[in-house]
This record gives structure tokens, C-alpha cells and sequence, in this order.
């Protein structure tokens, strides 16, 4: 009860609580529609231990008298369900726009590779199963991932966000997808002189470059004979 | 006022080292408090309180009843509180600044030699200052009148610095200390998830000051990445050569091709007899059983992103590595 009390002198709403916090700087907001929709639960009962009070609380109705052992189990539960509502909040239509604004605004960091000129990046799951991997960054411009600088986001589940929402934002949003006419990888040198064994991999890496540069014009080739032909 | 009171503070610097044991200049010009200061800094080694060792001195110092050493002792004060406790060296405190972590501690043989100096005169203004201030030597006090504000030398103190640690660098101790630091996680892990935490070595773009902060380079990926915030000093100190060197000088740290150090023959073999189990992964990795090489996938609810998609992967380049040695040489 006390537990309670002490909540709502903070915030209002759990929701402004829990995105509050420091660490759930990646996480969006859920509407109240998407949450009260059971068919988006599918599944994450059996998931989330006490998983309809945890519900409760994060919808604002949480009216169980309970031990303060218990409450904070419904606690934890409550922000391992939203994160798994949230994996699947950000795929659908108002979800990606919702997380485009924070990637606009630059809510989820920078790449930290030189050559990508502190491009915006993506939160990203290494995988759909809870309990697996921390979150990751994922970058457009290099598309690979990297580790998010700061410690507290090695708490935060991988899962909370999916494999695919990167994915699915740029097939969503095409125009976002970067300029990828960056320059040659960086080759270190040794008094001006290019390190032998990194030069070869940079040349090698460039005819795999303009192989696929003349693989994707032929693709394109291929899309404007069909068509003709249509 | 204040440039006369610092100097003084930094110059006295000199005997006390002397006193502390390590190997001391200087002192002939303060030879008449030496006797004192030894006593005065084992004192100092001893209490774990600057401010105790400040007190004891005192008391010291009345037993003596000793204008001059008085004088010493207010001006030890003053060092206190610049924050430089007894018997370390400028080059120590300058190392030991939080945003210089990266730094090694150039061997003062190595800055008293003056052909290891050779250009830099004409990089660094109030080089002669810069170059007393980092070695402790001090400054004559009638010179110091006529000397800008302490901040200004202390600004080319850390360039000059810097510009020397670049080419200690590349020496053999240099290497050494760099080699301590590195498998010491100095300069932190190298961002991309795939590297599994390789360990960064620092390198610059430009050997010139003032062109570019010092990046981090990755051995494994082969790419460079953004120092932190605090971290970010100029890259000239570190220069542009000393990463390769250290990866020709330690060959053990692989390199970007380190899974293909086996034999062509025997990557042949390997690739035969497990030709069944690897077929459908043999694209994402190399044939050595030791360090297997892996790219990112793109994967949209399971599905590999395609090339012919709009938002399908152009940058696989970048970090594919060639499965065979034959592969590089055939270009």
C-alpha cells in the first residue's frame, strides 16, 4: 500500500514512470488503445508471472492489496510485460512513427564509427526470445551492429525490441535510408606507407563493392524490361 | 602577481623529487634545503593525509626556525592545492589527468635527448618553458617575471607533451609501455558487437596538430571508431603510424585476416571434409575451426533482407573477409 502511495506522488501514470526512468531512454510510449486490444497479449500470459495485475498496473488499475514482497514482483513483471508489448507496439503503424520521431530526434545515440559521421541508429534485439542478449544499436549507414555506449542499456533486454524493427522502419520510411557513397574503408599506414595486408583486404573489398554495384544495376535492368513488357 | 607565485610553485617541484629518491635535477641551485626536504618527504610518503604531511612539516619547520624554509613551506601549500602530491613528477600528474587515460609516460631519458626534440621548437610556443615545466626543471625566478601566465606555458607543456609522446610512441620501450596498456583495456573495446570485445588501440588521421581528435582502431574489423567525449585529445599525439607498428611489432594480436594464418593446404582439407555440415553456413564463415568470421544479417521476422530491396544490405562489403588467401592474391 505504501509501495502504491509513494508511486502515485511521483507521476501519475505508471507508463510516464517507467519512461521516465533512467535506462528506458530507447522504450516509446504504448497507447492506452494498442494496451486494452487482447489480442495483442496473445501468448504473453503464459510469459509474465501475475500477468493480469501486472497489466493492471501499468494500465493505471491496479487495486490489489497485497505484501510488499509480492508487490515488487508485480512490479518487475509489469516492466518485463511492457517490454514485450512494446516489441510488438513498435511494428505497427503508429509504433514506427512513434520511434521515427525519437530517431529524428536522436533519442537512441549516435554510430560510434568515424566513417559513419555520427549517423542516428536504431535499438535492436539479437533476439525474439526474453532473457537472451542486452539491446544493441544498429546502424543504417555501415548496417551493422554495435554495443551502446553507455552501462545501463546492458540491463535492458534485447527482446524489449526486436529483431525486425529496424527492418521494418526502413522498408516503412525508404526515404530515411542513408546515402550509403561513403568512402573506402580506412586503411592504416606506417609513415604514410598503407599496411600491406590491410591495402589487399581494402582492394578485395572493393571489387566485392562494385560487384554488387553491377549486380544492383542489373537488377534494376531486369525491373525496367518487365516493364516494357507489362 | 599570480604567474610569479605559480612558477615558484612548480619550480620547487624540483628538490623535492630529489628528496623522494628518484633521479633529480636542479639541485644545485637548492642545495641549501635539500638536507631538509629529505627529511620532509618521507615524512610525506609515510602519512596518508596530504594535509597531515603539510602539518608535520610545520612542525618541522619550527624546530628549525628557518626563514627560508618558511617560504617553502607556504609555497607547498599552494602546491597542495594545485592538486600535486609529494614526490610525482609532471609527466605522472599529466598521465594521471581523468581524459588521459590513453597517455603512456614518456622516459625523461628520451625528452633530454635532444635529437628525439628535433622540429618540434617550431610547433610549440614558449617551447624552452614547456619543455623545463615537463621535465621539472625550474624556471629562474628573473625570468619569470617576464613570462606569460602560467595556463599559457602549461597549454604548450601538454602540446609539447603530447607531440613527444607521438614519437616515444614508436620507440621499443614505447611499444612496450603501449603493450601493457593495451592488454590492459586502456583504451577500451571496440564497439561493433561482432568483434567480441577486441581490444582498441589508439591512431590518429593526421600526424599534424590541431587536424583531428585520436580515434580508436579496431585490429579485428580493421575500421576506426569515436574515442569518448573525455578521452578526445588531440590525435597527433599519438600519431598515425604507431597503431600499424604495434600490430608488426606484436604479430600474436591478429589482424583482419588473422582466421587465415593456416596454410592454403590445410584450409583445403578442412573445407573437403566438412564440406556436408558447412555448405549452407559457408558463406558468413571463414574455414578455420579457431576464429570463425561473422557479418551481420539482416533479418525482417526471420526473412533475410534481399539485395533487390530498397532497404536490403549494401554495405556487406565492408566487413566480408575473403574465404580463401588465393582470393586476395588472384586480384
Amino acid at each position: 500500500m505504501e509501495a502504491s502511495s509513494s508511486d502515485s506522488d511521483c507521476t501519475k501514470y505508471w507508463i510516464d514512470w517507467f519512461l521516465g526512468a533512467q535506462g528506458n531512454e530507447f522504450f516509446c510510449e504504448i497507447d492506452d488503445e494498442f494496451l486494452s486490444d487482447r489480442f495483442n497479449m496473445t501468448g504473453l500470459n503464459t510469459e509474465v508471472v501475475y500477468y493480469q495485475y501486472a497489466l493492471n498496473l501499468i494500465m493505471d488499475a491496479f487495486e490489489y492489496d497485497c505484501d510488499d514482497s509480492t508487490r515488487e514482483q508485480i512490479e518487475r513483471s509489469a516492466r518485463h510485460l511492457y517490454g514485450l508489448i512494446h516489441a510488438r507496439y513498435i511494428l505497427t503503424q503508429r509504433g514506427l512513427q512513434k520511434m521515427l520521431d525519437k530517431f529524428k530526434n536522436g533519442d537512441f545515440g549516435v554510430c560510434p564509427r568515424v566513417q559513419c559521421q555520427k549517423h542516428a541508429v536504431l535499438p535492436i534485439g539479437l533476439s525474439d526470445v526474453p532473457h537472451s542478449a542486452p539491446v544493441k544499436i544498429f546502424c543504417m549507414k555501415c548496417e551493422d551492429v554495435y554495443n551502446p555506449p553507455l552501462a545501463r542499456f546492458a540491463t535492458i533486454d534485447g527482446a524489449y525490441f526486436g529483431t525486425s524493427f529496424p527492418f521494418l522502419l526502413f522498408q516503412a520510411y525508404p526515404h530515411l535510408i542513408p546515402n550509403k557513397i561513403a568512402p573506402d574503408r580506412f586503411v592504416p599506414a606506417m609513415f604514410g606507407f598503407k599496411i600491406h595486408e590491410h591495402a589487399r583486404l581494402a582492394r578485395w573489398q572493393n571489387v566485392k563493392r562494385l560487384e554488387m554495384t553491377k549486380r544492383l544495376e542489373q537488377y534494376e535492368e531486369e525491373e525496367r524490361r518487365r516493364k516494357r513488357i507489362r | 602577481m599570480d604567474a610569479k607565485q605559480g612558477t615558484a610553485a612548480a619550480s620547487s617541484v624540483g628538490p623535492r623529487k630529489t628528496g623522494a629518491g628518484s633521479a633529480g635535477f636542479g639541485e644545485s641551485s637548492m642545495m641549501e634545503g635539500v638536507e631538509h626536504h629529505l627529511q620532509y618527504a618521507d615524512n610525506a610518503s609515510t602519512a596518508t593525509e596530504t594535509a597531515e604531511a603539510a602539518a608535520e612539516g610545520e612542525v618541522e619547520e619550527e624546530e628549525d626556525d628557518d626563514e627560508e624554509e618558511e617560504e617553502e613551506e607556504e609555497e607547498s601549500d599552494e602546491e597542495t592545492e594545485s592538486s600535486r602530491s609529494e614526490g610525482e613528477t609532471w609527466i605522472s600528474s599529466f598521465c594521471s589527468i581523468r581524459g588521459h587515460e590513453y597517455f603512456a609516460e614518456v622516459s625523461e631519458d628520451f625528452i633530454e635527448d635532444d635529437f628525439n626534440l628535433t622540429g618540434l621548437s617550431s610547433l610549440v610556443p614558449y617551447y624552452g618553458e614547456a619543455l623545463d615545466m615537463i621535465l621539472d626543471f625550474e624556471t629562474d625566478p628573473d625570468d619569470a617575471a617576464r613570462l606569460p601566465n602560467i595556463p599559457v606555458i602549461e597549454a604548450s607543456a601538454d602540446q609539447l607533451y603530447g607531440l613527444i609522446h607521438a614519437r616515444f610512441l614508436l620507440t621499443r620501450q614505447g611499444l612496450s609501455i603501449m603493450a601493457e596498456k593495451y592488454n590492459l583495456t586502456h583504451f577500451g573495446v571496440c564497439p561493433r558487437y561482432l568483434c567480441h570485445s577486441t581490444h582498441l588501440l589508439p591512431i590518429a588521421t593526421s600526424d599534424l596538430p590541431g587536424n583531428d581528435t585520436v580515434k580508436l582502431f579496431c585490429p579485428n574489423c580493421a575500421d576506426i571508431y569515436c574515442a569518448n567525449k573525455e578521452n578526445e585529445v588531440d590525435g597527433a599525439y599519438f600519431g598515425a603510424t604507431f597503431a600499424g607498428l604495434f600490430l608488426k611489432t606484436y604479430t600474436d594480436i591478429p589482424g583482419p585476416l588473422g582466421g587465415l594464418r593456416i596454410p592454403p593446404s590445410t584450409l583445403k582439407r578442412l573445407e573437403s571434409s566438412d564440406e556436408d555440415s558447412k555448405q549452407s553456413s559457408s558463406d558468413t564463415s571463414l574455414h578455420d575451426p579457431d576464429s570463425k568470421w561473422e557479418i551481420y544479417q539482416m533479418h525482417l521476422f526471420g526473412f533475410k533482407v534481399s539485395e533487390r530491396a530498397k532497404s536490403g544490405p549494401r554495405m556487406r562489403w565492408l566487413r566480408e573477409r575473403p574465404s580463401d588467401l588465393s582470393e586476395l592474391d588472384s586480384l
